[in-house]
């Protein structure tokens, strides 16, 4: 079963992305949220998702910094790692590109690209 | 929904706990599947309550003794999960549109081949419906007839066929006004038809006041279009309308003017016999020159445009010169006036204006003694010293095609004797290396 986790400290906004992927769920997608980056680490040591969609201004510890560890502590090639901003400086992309980010994503986010971007890395059928 | 997930947020967690154990009997939470999710494996219960969310069965709580907290709660959870969804729904709706806006709006309206906005017209409400077809279509004013532009997925209508102005498409057409038919097979319009199509959405193409034709999303299960869908129909079609509108305007000009060049490149020839084809082919040698030079394709358009209109200026010079064989001095003084008259001639007309100065230009000479500027080097306009080599090379050659070796290796060894003095060396030796490339030397040796 493909699992999907969701960090960001803004509930609606995991409400919002919970809601995209839940289009997928009857496919055999697993959706799991967390709203900080500690509970991100935990959910991804137990649950071992494929795809992480991240946020990068979080209080307890930066999106660039899980990701960071995320790619360094764990599989790096294993788990595809999103990151989301609603800023959409040039040197954030950047930043995110040497954490080891394999995409990046601004919000309001394009819901379409969210599913046909999942459907892609997790390989589910459309 | 998944009740899997609705109850692993730590706030429900903590209060199903509380109300299991102030309850203080066997109760355990299952998937629709009859996974235990929560709770105690209830073996005969005696209670068994369905979790169900508009009419759907999610799951089912189990207990030894029915307890009404926590069916109660669930059903809490489970409506206000869905009243979440519900405005979850409502924001994406408007992110989507907000995608579209800023995606789609800025290709379409950017694009200037008709036939790639309809292309991409179709392929942004592919993605922005549960459509399972769709069609984009032009009406044609003279035959009062759709040509239908661009089409996807389950779609009967084929690319370039033609159809009348008929059902749900005709009926939108006329009353210029977008339509959701949720029903197809109970609209009068289309019953006639005989198509698959159960729900369709169809908005106009419009420009200004004028009706173009009609893009519409169709689906061969019966389903719902909302009235939210058919705003961004609407909104996709508006652009698409008048970009469609922008890029057959662009495509009349950009005729208009290949219509006036022709004629003007014609006027030239008819006045001087001399110069018959030689427009052509210094052309066709300037793009050879440019296509190596790595020109991108609309640069290179404009170089095609400025190597046949370089010697319009010849219109204004007197016929008995051009007749003339050998020219005297103040003859060949008035000659040299051609390049001047055709620069002011071509910078009436604005579309063109960017070629004038290559125009101008093309009779200068690398070192600085060319006219009518005397300007040297790379002061010269890159298509004026483009030109400047092939039409010396036309010019050597004497008009005759260069269909064999001798005259052609002759010619580039004439050409190469002036290089640096009259023309620019290293257009030269890209011309030479270009004529070798393309086997256009030799060839027929």
């Amino acid at each position: 079963m493909a699992k999907v986790l969701i960090v960001d400290d803004e509930p609606h906004i995991r409400i919002l992305l919970e809601r995209i992927l839940e289009a997928m769920e009857d496919e055999g997608l697993e959706i799991f949220s967390a709203g900080q980056g500690n509970d991100a680490w935990q959910i991804i040591h137990s649950q071992h998702p494929e795809l992480v969609f991240l946020d990068i201004v979080m209080p307890d510890m930066s999106g660039f910094e899980l990701c960071r560890r995320i790619k360094q502590e764990l599989d790096p090639a294993g788990i595809h790692v999103v990151l989301l901003t609603a800023r959409g400086q040039e040197s954030d992309r950047e930043k995110g590109k040497q954490a080891g980010a394999d995409g990046y994503i601004t919000k309001p986010f394009n819901p379409s690209l969210i599913v046909k971007y999942t459907r892609q890395v997790l390989n589910l059928e459309g | 929904m998944k009740v899997k997930r609705l109850i692993s947020k730590p706030e429900t967690v903590a209060v199903i706990n509380d109300i299991k154990k102030t309850a203080a009997t066997p109760v355990g939470i299952y998937s629709e599947a009859g996974e235990l999710l929560w709770g105690d494996a209830v073996e005969r219960p005696v209670s068994r309550h369905e979790i169900k969310a508009q009419g759907k069965l999610l799951g089912w709580i189990s207990a030894a003794q029915d307890v009404p907290a926590l069916n109660s709660f669930l059903n809490y959870v489970v409506a206000k999960e869905e009243l979440i969804n519900r405005l979850a729904d409502e924001t994406l709706e408007r992110y989507k549109e907000i995608a579209m806006y800023t995606g789609v709006m800025e290709k379409i309206t950017t694009s200037l081949g008709v036939e790639e906005i309809a292309r991409l017209a179709i392929q942004e409400a592919q993605n922005m419906t549960a459509a399972t077809g769709g069609a984009l279509m032009l009406w044609d004013k003279k035959s009062n007839k759709f040509r239908v532009l661009s089409t996807f997925g389950t779609e009967e209508l084929a690319v370039g066929q033609e159809r009348n102005v008929a059902g749900v498409s005709g009926s939108v057409l006329q009353k210029r006004k977008a339509e959701i038919v949720n029903d197809l097979r109970a609209d009068s319009r289309d019953a006639a038809l005989g198509s698959k199509v159960r729900s369709l959405m169809c908005a106009p193409l419009k420009s200004g006041q004028d009706v173009i034709g009609i893009l519409r999303v169709s689906s061969v299960n019966p389903m719902e279009f909302s009235a939210g869908e058919l705003n961004m129909l609407v909104s996709l079609a508006s652009a698409t309308g008048m970009a469609i509108q922008n890029a057959s305007f662009y495509a009349e000009l950009k005729q208009t003017l290949m219509s006036i060049v022709q004629v003007l490149v014609q006027a030239v020839e008819i006045k001087d016999p001399h110069t018959s084809g030689h427009s052509k082919r210094v052309a066709h040698y300037s793009i050879l020159i440019g296509k190596k030079l790595g020109l991108s394709p609309a640069r290179l358009a404009r170089l095609k445009l400025a190597a046949l209109l370089h010697d319009i200026g010849k219109i204004g010079i007197d016929d008995e010169i051009l007749k003339q064989p050998n020219l005297s001095l103040p003859d060949q003084e008035s000659i040299k006036k051609h390049s001047q008259y055709g620069a002011d001639l071509l910078n009436h007309i604005k579309e063109i204006r960017d070629i004038v100065p290559a125009v101008r230009a093309h009779h200068e000479r690398f070192d600085g003694k060319g006219f009518p500027d005397g300007i040297k080097g790379e002061d010269i306009p890159l298509f004026a010293r483009i030109i400047a080599v092939a039409d010396s090379f036309d010019s050597i050659c004497d008009g005759h095609e260069q269909d064999s070796y001798i005259v052609s290796q002759n010619a580039l060894q004439s050409l190469q004797a002036r290089s640096s003095t009259e023309l620019d060396p290293e257009i030269v030796r890209v011309f030479c290396q270009a004529l070798n490339d393309q086997d256009q030397v030799g060839s027929s040796s």
